[in-house]
Parts: structure tokens; sequence; C-alpha cells
């Protein structure tokens, strides 16, 4: 109990210690774990707010949910509807609530580098193991809103390896791997391409590929993720930043019925018609405030034609809103509203393989919420608290300060 | 030309205020109304504002928008308006779709001076006097935006920008010097003419009194002496140096100096420069000047908000410092804060694919600006940063930045509120002149 509480202690000196080297602002205060086994949410608690995002996307009023454990036992109506009637209630006016915002593709908390230069396949290397739980990092993205993130293996190698999905905070508070069975990753983007070893060129690179496919498919079945891949049983990441690169992954699939995820794409015109109905889904960024007309439309035009998109933010190289900038520009884009916030969500855990436990807000999923002020997709609006599997880990200056707030 | 009438819209002056249904009209190329209660002519093409947003055109202070060169570190000279290519319509084209229609230029350089920055109107093809609305704004300098980044390269490169002020100091003593030899020199040339003249009349012919006339006696006969030692030589001129008197108009308080830095310290090191030399400082870029609110504020620096260039790997670059609340921050300490969209293609001449087609990046000044707001930017403060505001630090408020009869109609046209999510630009005005109309947009209601 006491060296429970200790932990507690120094971990809270070391946050105020990180947020006030880097100048966070408008981190008022922050819920430190209890000590374990102390927590309050397993005695379900609930949210009440003027607003929630639902599945589809669209944003509907009636924003009650009900926590039960770690998990939304009820969402939508209001307090008077429910049977809330003695759990606690953390009240927002005029919020909304969203799902935890998701980053599919990111290189947040990694040790190191995510990438082994010697050697360009790399399937059997797992992204898990540069998990730093202890960044500071992770603390700038959570109070963005992104509970959950993909730490994926860079773009530098033609099979980069496991991508491990992470969260920024769990059930004890602490950032927690959710699952290391991700995607693999893939690259077809010019990066792959090194003087020191093979591929030196795009030809190469694709030659490359193709062989490790047909090696994989041809020899005795293995429990590797590059086998796995090869027989369609596992889903590729692959970044395929042009609409040539798109098109390659569209043709392996039909070759060998691998599932390819075109990531980091930013052009759509030419192939977003021919990639309707190939493709689980395309991720789209990350998009910053440079982003040209080409690229910020490109998740519009994959969304015209009925391909889901996801759009990353690529933390930490940029801000820690800007899986929220990237929606707001595809939005401005012609992509719409509901999809636009879909696609930092739903859209993203779905691709992920995670869609099943975290991205919407519905019973019995991972009760990961962030209460804005306003629409999410409007820059305006303020994360005003961030729960994760039911606890929450951040309250804005101003937030309710009832609960788990010491 | 044909006069408009853009009625029944929100306005959003460009000082703060907004006005409910209001109506804006111009004809040649200026706004002549602006009110609740603008009459039309009959003869106006009319445009239906219903719940449509009308903003002067924005101000991007401190773009890179179709600026072709980088200034290398020793080109005081240099005039950014000679960099901007008029015919790169394409990146203008995408300026205009975020509602932006001028650009303060300043003249990008890695480090050292790059040279003077100008503000720049978005009319492509248009005549110089035209597209350039003010030619000079700033002596514009960057500070550790090159070489190997590091505490001592920093410090070498603002200790390098103080010794150039203090070099140009010292050139204009020079200057001074040679201007009194110079003098000197010419008189006494003078006298040795008349003293050759004065060999058959009278010498002293120009004294009046008798204590003058000793005076100038004595004076001649130093003269001779020293005319003895130097046999009468003139004196050599310092050789011109345009780029020192450039500096000198800085410290003069004719320009103000306008560096971007990326870097705490670095803005540090400029609020020490601007006070020992007491010259009128703007930092751009800025990341990490929040930590310093209070001393800009002090010294009355404004700062314009652009994005740090991004680290090339995952290391601790300049946006470690870089977060959402900097502007809000510096706006509670009482700094002016702009908005500008930096370095849109990293300072490096743009590749040919990022700005031709609809590669071409865009400012996104008003998502900028909604960002600021998120973390606690006044809303309507932001839009006058991009407009009335914005046009008075760069000097322009008498042309440009406010819906005000008198101004030049630069306007745009906008579906909502600029800073809300899924507002577009739908009709860019410049001087009068629709420059842009977006597919889809409100039609036009001529009755």
């Amino acid at each position: 109990m006491s060296a429970g509480h200790t932990s507690s202690a120094s971990r809270r000196g070391a946050l105020a210690c990180a947020v006030l080297m880097l100048g966070t602002f408008g981190v008022a205060a922050w819920d430190v774990p209890a000590a374990r086994g102390q927590a309050r949410s397993s005695a379900g608690r609930a949210i009440q707010a003027a607003a929630y995002v639902n599945e589809q996307g669209q944003m509907v009023a009636g924003g009650l949910l009900l926590i039960e454990g770690e998990s939304i036992a009820q969402i939508g109506g209001d307090r008077e509807a429910s049977e809330a009637g003695d759990v606690p209630v953390d009240v927002y006016p005029g919020a909304v609530l969203s799902p935890g915002l998701i980053d599919c593709h990111s290189a947040l908390a990694a040790a190191g580098d995510l990438s082994e230069r010697e050697h360009a396949l790399q399937p059997h290397v797992n992204a898990r193991d540069a998990f730093d739980r202890y960044s500071h990092q992770l603390r700038l993205a959570l109070v963005a809103g992104v509970t959950t993130f993909a730490l994926a293996p860079d773009d530098r190698n033609l099979v980069g390896g496991r991508i491990a999905i992470c969260q920024t905070a769990g059930p004890d508070g602490w950032p927690r791997v959710l699952s290391d069975a991700g995607p693999l990753k893939l690259s077809l983007s010019v990066d792959v391409y090194r003087p020191e070893r093979e591929p030196t060129s795009r030809s190469g690179a694709l030659g490359m590929l193709r062989e490790a496919i047909e090696t994989a498919r041809a020899g005795v079945p293995q429990d590797d993720p590059l086998t796995a891949f090869a027989a369609g049983a596992l889903p590729g990441f692959i970044a395929a930043p042009s609409g040539a690169d798109v098109l390659a992954c569209l043709q392996l699939g039909q070759e060998y019925g691998v599932r390819l995820v075109p990531i980091h794409t930013r052009d759509a015109r030419r192939v977003s018609e021919l990639a309707s109905g190939q493709i689980a889904g395309v991720v789209v960024g990350p998009l910053d405030f440079s982003a040209g007309q080409r690229a910020t439309e490109a998740a519009a035009l994959f969304a015209r034609h009925g391909t889901p998109v996801a759009i990353a933010g690529g933390l930490p190289a940029a801000p820690a809103d800007s899986l929220r900038i990237g929606a707001a520009l595809a939005a401005r884009s012609g992509l719409a509203p509901a999809a636009a916030r879909r696609a930092i969500t739903a859209a993203a855990a779905e691709l992920l393989g995670v869609g099943d436990r975290i991205g919407v807000l519905r019973a019995g999923y991972q009760a990961d919420v962030v209460v804005f002020s306003a629409d999410p997709l409007d820059l305006r609006a303020r994360v005003l608290a961030v729960y994760v599997a039911g606890r929450r880990v951040f309250v804005a200056d101003g937030g309710p300060q009832s609960g788990d707030v010491p | 030309m044909r006069p408009v009438a853009i009625l029944d819209a929100t306005l959003l002056i460009g000082d703060g205020r907004t006005m409910e249904r209001g109506g804006v009209l111009f004809s040649d190329g200026k706004i002549t109304g602006v009110g609740e209660n603008v009459q039309a002519s009959f003869l106006a093409r009319k445009i239906v504002g219903q719940g449509r947003f009308v903003t002067p055109g924005l101000i991007d202070v401190g773009g890179s928008v179709a600026l072709r060169f980088q200034f290398g570190g020793n080109a005081a000279t240099a005039n950014a308006a000679d960099g901007f290519d008029r015919y790169a319509e394409d990146e203008i084209r995408a300026a205009w779709r975020d509602g932006v229609t001028t650009v303060c230029i300043p003249a990008r350089t890695g480090s050292g001076v790059g040279g003077v920055g100008a503000v720049i109107r978005l009319l492509p093809r248009g005549q110089v006097d035209e597209v350039v609305l003010k030619r000079e704004v700033a002596l514009c300098a960057g500070l550790g935006l090159s070489g190997w980044p590091g505490p001592l390269s920093r410090a070498r490169q603002a200790e390098d920008l103080r010794r150039r002020f203090h070099a140009a100091r010292e050139y204009r003593e020079a200057q001074e010097d040679y201007a009194d030899s110079l003098k000197e020199y010419e008189e006494k040339l003078a006298e040795r003419a008349k003293q050759a003249n004065s060999g058959q009349g009278k010498p002293g012919a120009g004294g009046v009194g008798p204590g003058r006339g000793t005076a100038e006696q004595k004076d001649e006969k130093a003269a001779g002496k020293n005319e003895k030692k130097d046999e009468l030589k003139k004196p050599a001129e310092p050789a011109q140096d345009r780029a020192a008197e450039m500096l000198l108009r800085v410290l003069d308080g004719e320009l103000r100096l306008w560096v971007e830095a990326h870097d705490p310290a670095e803005v540090a090191a400029l609020l020490d420069l601007a006070e020992e030399l007491n010259v009128a400082l703007v930092i751009e870029g800025a990341t990490g000047a929040h930590l310093l609110a209070d001393r800009l504020a002090g010294l009355r620096v404004p700062v314009v908000l652009t994005a740090a260039p991004t680290p090339l790997a995952y290391g601790p670059g300049p946006e470690r410092y870089a977060v959402a609340g900097d502007a809000a921050e510096l706006r509670r300490a009482g700094v002016q804060v702009f908005f500008g969209s930096g370095r849109l293609t990293g300072g490096a001449p743009p590749p040919a694919e990022s700005v031709s087609g609809d590669s071409a990046a865009a400012p996104r000044l008003a998502l900028r600006a909604a960002r600021a707001a998120g973390a606690g930017f006044d809303a309507d403060t932001a839009l006058a940063a991009m407009t009335g505001s914005a046009a008075r630090l760069l000097g322009v408020e008498r042309q440009i930045g406010r819906l005000e009869p008198g101004l030049q109609a630069d306007l745009v046209v906008w579906s909502g509120h600029p800073l809300a999510p899924g507002a577009c630009v739908e009709r860019v005005f410049i001087a009068g002149r629709e420059v842009y109309h977006a597919e889809g947009a409100w039609p036009e209601g001529d009755e």
C-alpha cells in the first residue's frame, strides 16, 4: 500500500517535470493512478455530456455514457431515462463525447529507431519491443485525446515487422500494449531504396516482395508473420504514397490474395475508383497545414468510391493534435464530417484489427472516451477530459471535480 | 467595371467586430459601402450572402507563396518581391482557396541576413505596382536554421548577427571620417588655389576684422606645415557597402528587423540583441517563444507564429517546443500574435511536383487560427490578427485589412464561419475583381 503510494507520488513529480520542461499549455490537473486495486472505475460511473459521436460518426444528442468496470455499459439517452441513480456522474455541460482517438501509424514512445538497416526484410521484428511506456510523449498525446496508437516499424524496410497497438493509458493508469498482433508493416515508399543494400530501385523492391511472398507460400507452413501474410491470413499495412504505389498494392492483392492496406497515401486522383471494393481500407496522412490539395482530398476521393478511410497522425514528429488537424483538413477538402470523425476512431480500429474492442461508443466496448467542448472536427474544440478503460486519466482546467480527482 | 454588392451576409469587419446581416458594396476596385442598410444600385451585380460570411482577404504574415529564391546569408540588399513568381498560378490559387489574398514574404535565409521582405498581393500576372503592396517591410534574418544544430552554432550565429550590426556602425564611422577628411581636403585645396591666385593680390582678402585675420593666418601656417608633410593627399574613399547601409536603416529605426528562429534560446538571444541595439524586432516562427512571453510583452516585440521545420528523424527537433497553446499564452501576457504559413516547402526551392497542379501547398491560415482558438486564443482577436491587425503591423492598413469604405476591395466569401469545420471559400475578390469562384458555390441572385 505504501509502495503504491510512493510510486504514484514520484510519477506525479516526473510528469510535472516533463510537462514543465515542455511548456505544455492547459494541463491543469490530471488524475494520478490511485493505488492498484482501489480504482473507483470498477464500481461504475457515468459521464453526462450534451451529445456524442455515434457508430456512424454522426454527432447525436443525448450524451449519457455508463461505465461498468473497463467497459461501456450503456450509451445515449439522458440521465433521467437511465438507471444511473447511484453511481458518480461526471457532468460536462454542452460537451461532446467521442471515442478515444486512434493514430493508426505512429512512432510514439519508440525507444530509438524503428527499422533495422541491414536487411530489407524484417518480418520477425515486433514494434512492441521498441515501446517505451515511460516516454513523456505519451502524456502529450493523451491530453490531446489520443488514447490508442499503432506503433509501427518505419517506411525504410520492404517488410518492416509487426505493428503493435498501444495505449497512452491503461486500466491501471499506465500506458500499455493493447495487442502485439497488429498487421504486418511493409513499404513501397522511396525510403526503401538504400544505396548500401537491396533494394535500390522500385522494380527491385517489387521483385523482392514477390519473391518473399512466393517463397513463403511454397515453403512448409510456418507460424511466422510473413507466411501468415502471404497466405492472406494477416493483413499488411504498406506505405504507398503515390497513386502508382496504390496500384501496385491492388495488383499484389489480385495476384496473391494478400490483404494490403495502403498507408501514407497522398494521391487518389486516378486510383480511388480502381481501389473500390479491392482493399479493406486506406490510410491517408499524416496531413499537416502545409499539405497540398491533392493530399488533403485523397480521403474524400477514396471515401466517395466506397473505400473506408483512416487518417494517420504521424506522432511524435507531428504535434499531438495532428490527428484532428488531419481530419479537419480532409473535411475541408470534401470528406463528409461523419467519415472524418470515423477516420480517426472507428475506421482506424477496424483496419488495425481491434475494431471489436475499441473505436466506437458501444455497450461492451472498452470505455475509451474523449470529452470535447464541441465537435471533435472543430479545431476550436478543447479536450475537457479523457477516459481510458473506464478510468479518467485527464481532466482539463475547469472540468468537473467529481470522480477520481484527488 | 460594374459595381458589386454582397448582401445579407455576416460581415467580419477585420478589427474584431462582427456585423450580422450586412452588405458590402464595391466598385472600381474599392469598397464603397459597408453596413446593415447599404443600398445597391440597380446596375450592381448582386450576390446573395445568406448564411455566408464575408471577411477581408486574409493576410499571411510570413508566408512563402510562390517564393522562388532562397536568399544567401549576405544579401542584405536583396528584396523578396524580386523572388515572387507572379506566374505561379497554381500556388496562388491554392492560397485563394484558403481565403488568402495578401502575403508578407520575408527574404528567407538559413542564417545571417537574407534581405528585405515585401508585402505581395496575390494577383497573378498583375502589374508590379499592383502586386507589390509594400516593397520594404523589414530586414530579414534567420537564426539556427542552417548548419549543424546545437547550442554552439546557435550562439555563433547570434553573435555573427550582432557583429554585422556593429560592423555597420563602424562602416558609418569610417564613412563619416572620410566625409570629414574629404571636406578638410577640399578646403585645403580651395585655400591653395586661393594662395596661388593671391600671389598677385593681397593676402587675407576675405578677412573682415583684425581678429579673424590673425586666426586665418595661423591656419594658413598650420596648413602650410601639413602640406609639406603629406603633399595634400586626397583621402582614400572606403568601399561602399550597401548591405551595411541596409543594416544602418534598421539601427536608425527606418526598418524593422525580422528574424526567423525556432528555439526559445534563440528568441532570448534576439531579445538581448534588440535591447542592446535598440532596434524594432519581429520574431517569426517563434517556436517556444511562449516560454519568454513576459519579456516579449515588455519589449513590445510582435510574434508571427509559423510551424517549426519538421525534424528529419524522431529526434528532439525544435518541434519539442511546439505547443498548440503558444498563441494563447503569448496573448495572455500581452504579446501581439500573428499567423503565418512559414516555409511551405522547407526553405529550399520547392520540387516541381509540390508547386504544380493541386499539389501546391496552401497557407491554411484559418485552420491555424482555429487551432489557436481551441487552445484558448480569442477567436475575434485571431480573425483580426489575419486581417486588420496584420495590415497595421505591415504598414498597409490604409489599403487593406478591413471592410471599410475607401479600402481596397480584397475580400472573401466563406460558406460558414472561417474558423468552423467544413467552412469553404466560395469567392475571392481582389481589387474588386472576382479571381476565384468555387464550383457549386451559392448562385448569384441577380434580380
